[in-house]
């Protein structure tokens, strides 16, 4: 299994799709940064209110007060893993990624040579969460290295390390666990177009689908959305996290990994490959 | 007889159709064995359930006299249908991810097999730039990356110019004579498999239909005088003692193919008819390789 995850680990570096999800990533982190910086450019006078399209109103611009004076790294940090965008950019990348195994036959090289089904999609899953957390690290130094330059040093006191580390952890169990279920949906589809459709489906409809639901069942008290992936990852708090909730967290990206690798390695024992 | 491969009513079904329908077949090591259908015959399903690619809905296979499937597919090389290669990457690293997959140490593998496909210029191009002769060839390299001792090749010459089908048809000839590598090898190209194959093996809508040697193949071509008789042992011995013709066989009862003398038939037609035989028919048979094979494929057959 090691020489498999040896080849796998070469076509990642490889891999152009990789390094452009990760410069997406970079890009979404740079103009979220250039949105506060307009927004706290207007906030202190020094823009007029509606430059650029963007409007400021609240308390904040009546005081003249810089935005960075209530905007802290984390609530940043917040808005890069708790959106969607992250998920979005996850699924499009592990749609090419095993897809592309399939697109171009070079999956027939490895299957019937020696190797078991299940240590070849064992393997798969490995690179794959690889790849997610390489693409979350690269997304965290972007965020910590533009919230120096923009917010000083400052930004790092206090607790913000145990903060960060508690955060991180949930954030990371999640994401392994919803590359598994991309992984497992895209192994089945084998189709680019189809494997990122459903991808962003899974990554962004399907927690509006489930908020409603919550709707529904508001008066059982039961929050159905709580126990979906990228909705637990948006409404993850920045701060306090308790150990009962990543202990919950823990439970739940287990749930999903193996429902997910259990279906994807069902699928892929079973199914020929063409 | 060592076989490679052997397979014993070996069955494919999607859904309500049988592609692949009870096909025993007998592949012996050192041989390069023909396979040759029409499109959508099931060739290439066939080759895909010997290569692990697809489960087979019923039979049985051995493969170097092994029942264990997997441990022995460490030892077979493929190229179903087109090769498996990433379009983005070099020739090299297409090589290189599988040799590190593969778990060979010798990093010169590589270059070896770069070589061996004439792919050693190829440098920083990328496949998806190669040309299709190119391409084949590196799905060559990758087939012989682990020195297999046995190649399953899915219509390796496909679109290939008459340059690329000499060249791979001389490097298939090389590896079999020099490293005794057992090749089973399906085309449409009869002309192209007739000058490598050792033996044949013919498939019609999903049923094995024939198997035979190359040498047997020559002999079923052959040019002859085919005659329908109503007493053979008399036809036969008037052919021996008034005629003196001695090269001559007996296929089935009533029917008589002779070799020699077929610039005159009539005489020979003559001399049976005046010694009481009572002769049904009489003409001039034998084929080249591609009507044999339409006749047995049906004639709507699509070789080339």
């Amino acid at each position: 299994m090691l020489c498999l995850f040896r080849g796998e680990s070469y076509r990642l570096k490889r891999n152009k799709s990789f390094y452009i999800c990760m410069a997406s990533m970079a890009a979404f982190i740079l103009m979220m940064y250039g949105m506060l910086l307009l927004v706290d450019s207007i906030s202190i006078g020094s823009m007029e209110n509606g430059f650029g399209g963007v409007v400021v109103s609240g308390e904040m611009l009546e005081a003249g007060e810089s935005i960075w004076n209530s905007v802290g790294m984390m609530d940043v940090l917040g808005q890069v893993f708790s959106g969607n965008g992250f998920s979005l950019i996850l699924a499009i990348f592990v749609s090419i990624f095993v897809v592309r195994e399939y697109s171009c036959g070079a999956v027939k090289n490895i299957v019937g040579k020696g190797y078991s089904r299940a240590v070849i999609f064992f393997t798969r899953i490995l690179t794959v969460n690889l790849a997610a957390l390489l693409l979350m690290a690269a997304g965290l130094c972007v965020t910590l290295l533009c919230g120096l330059i923009f917010m000083g040093k400052g930004a790092f006191s206090g607790i913000f390390w145990q903060n960060l580390a508690g955060y991180v952890l949930a954030q990371a169990l999640l994401s392994i666990a919803l590359a598994t279920v991309l992984t497992a949906i895209s192994e089945a589809v084998r189709n680019l177009a189809a494997g990122i459709s459903i991808g962003i489906a899974a990554s962004v409809f399907f927690g509006l689908f489930l908020n409603g639901l919550d709707l529904l069942l508001a008066k059982t008290g039961f929050t159905i959305s709580r126990y979906w992936l990228v909705s637990r990852s948006s409404t993850c708090p920045v701060e306090g996290l308790t150990a009962g909730y990543l202990g919950e967290t823990l439970a739940v990206a287990l749930v999903w990994f193996l429902v997910a690798f259990g279906l994807g390695l069902w699928h892929f024992q079973k199914a020929d490959i063409k | 007889m060592e076989y490679v491969l052997e397979t014993e009513a070996l069955t494919k079904v999607y859904g309500k159709a049988r592609v692949v329908k009870e096909v025993d077949m007998h592949v012996e090591r050192g041989s390069i064995y023909g396979f040759i259908g029409k499109n959508g015959a099931g060739k290439t399903t066939f080759m895909r359930m010997v290569a692990g690619l697809a489960a087979p809905a019923s039979g049985f296979m051995t493969l170097f006299g092994s029942k264990e499937l997997e441990k022995q597919r460490v030892r077979i090389g493929t190229l179903i249908e087109s090769p498996g290669i990433y379009p983005g990457m070099t020739a090299r690293e297409n090589l290189e991810i599988l040799r590190l997959s593969l778990g060979i140490t010798e990093k010169g593998r590589v270059e070896e097999m770069l070589l061996m496909a004439g792919l050693s210029d190829a440098g920083k191009k990328k496949v998806k730039h190669f040309s299709m002769g190119m391409k084949q060839r590196l799905g060559i390299a990758i087939a012989m990356l682990r020195n297999p001792d046995f190649l399953i090749l899915d219509e390796p010459i496909n679109g290939l110019d008459p340059a690329g089908i000499k060249e791979i048809r001389d490097l298939l000839l090389k590896l079999n004579r020099e490293k005794q590598i057992t090749i089973l090898i399906s085309s449409h190209i009869l002309g192209e498999l007739s000058k490598i194959a050792t033996h044949y093996g013919i498939i019609r809508e999903g049923a094995l239909i024939e198997e035979f040697e190359a040498k047997e193949l020559e002999l079923r071509c052959r040019r002859c005088q085919k005659l329908s008789v109503d007493n053979t042992e008399q036809a036969a011995r008037i052919l021996e003692e008034v005629l003196h013709i001695r090269n001559f066989d007996v296929p089935k009862p009533g029917t008589i193919r002779i070799f020699e003398r077929l610039e005159d038939l009539a005489e020979t037609n003559r001399v049976l008819v005046q010694n009481g035989i009572a002769l049904s028919e009489s003409y001039l048979a034998g084929q080249d390789l591609e009507g044999y094979f339409m006749e047995l494929l049906g004639n709507d057959g699509n070789g080339k």
